[in-house]
């Protein structure tokens, strides 16, 4: 059981590194600097659905830092990281209530990108920032997160439950 | 099911949007009026103009060209021969960190605070 747990979360961990590197060649499809489609985090939605918050969180800290090394900077780890936790959590919260997933996913996007503007503020001091791009990236993460909900609505019509318990 | 779309989470739906739309007046309502627009060319900035003075200056690079007028603060491009004519259409911009781009020429026009 325990081998089986390391080598999903692994399964994980490298599909999320994946989809990282796919958004990575697509040019920037939005005027606004910092905005991402967000793909992995249709990983972190497929995961909450079947595994323990330390599993994913877990899944989601070593993506982060292995995309950051990988593709990024410091600063992009530090972005991305705030981002991941602050969605994350507001997501297990959500998920917790059963909520539609498809609404977890907009919550995730919009906070990711909010939590991740908040600290681009704070490093570069520069407060305009926050009330430049606010509004546009809480749009593009409100529409990301649709996106993602889609896809991954569509992904459960192929891809099943785990049934064999690993909660 | 999960997927099922239920009273709450219309009530969740409804939060979000107001939520942006608070967020949308908030941010409105706190806007940086810029004092300087930055002109770069493939990232590398070309020139600085102060926003609280009047002008026309146009942009020529071999067959390129951009007509910036910098009027009451605010700053648009009025004429260009790129082929999308994307930056033409913006509307004007005058708070920090707007801009204005003329990808098929390079060109990005941002307003900066300093």
């Amino acid at each position: 059981m325990k081998t089986r747990r390391i080598v999903r979360l692994g399964l994980f961990t490298c599909l999320a590194l994946v989809l990282s590197y796919i958004e990575t060649l697509i040019p920037n499809p939005f005027p606004v600097p910092g905005a991402k489609l967000g793909l992995t985090n249709i990983v972190t939605l497929l995961m909450l659905q079947d595994y323990k918050p330390e599993d994913i969180l877990m899944v989601i800290l070593a993506r982060v830092l292995l995309a950051g090394f990988l593709f990024g900077s410091f600063s992009s780890i530090i972005y991305s990281l705030t981002g991941a936790l602050v969605s994350f959590s507001l997501m297990i919260i959500l998920y917790r209530y059963k909520f539609n997933l498809i609404l977890i996913s907009i919550t995730g996007g919009i906070s990711h990108n909010l939590g991740q503007l908040l600290v681009a503020t704070l490093v570069t001091q520069t407060f305009s920032l926050f009330y430049s791009y606010g509004f546009y990236l809480m749009i593009i993460g409100f529409l990301t997160g649709l996106f993602n909900g889609l896809i991954l609505v569509f992904l459960r019509k192929y891809l099943p439950r785990l049934e064999d318990g690993l909660q | 099911m999960i997927n099922k779309f239920k009273k709450k989470d219309w009530i969740l739906l409804l939060l979000i949007i107001l939520f942006i739309i608070i967020a949308a007046i908030f941010f409105y309502t706190f806007r940086v009026p810029g004092k300087f627009i930055r002109v770069s060319k493939n990232n590398e900035v070309i020139d600085e103009l102060n926003l609280n003075q009047d002008l026309e200056k146009t942009y020529n690079f071999s067959d390129e060209e951009n007509i910036l007028v910098i009027r009451n603060g605010s700053a648009d491009i009025i004429s260009a021969n790129c082929p999308n004519q994307i930056c033409v259409n913006s509307s004007p911009i005058s708070n920090v960190g707007e801009t204005i781009a003329c990808l098929p020429h390079g060109l990005i026009f941002e307003v900066v605070q300093k």
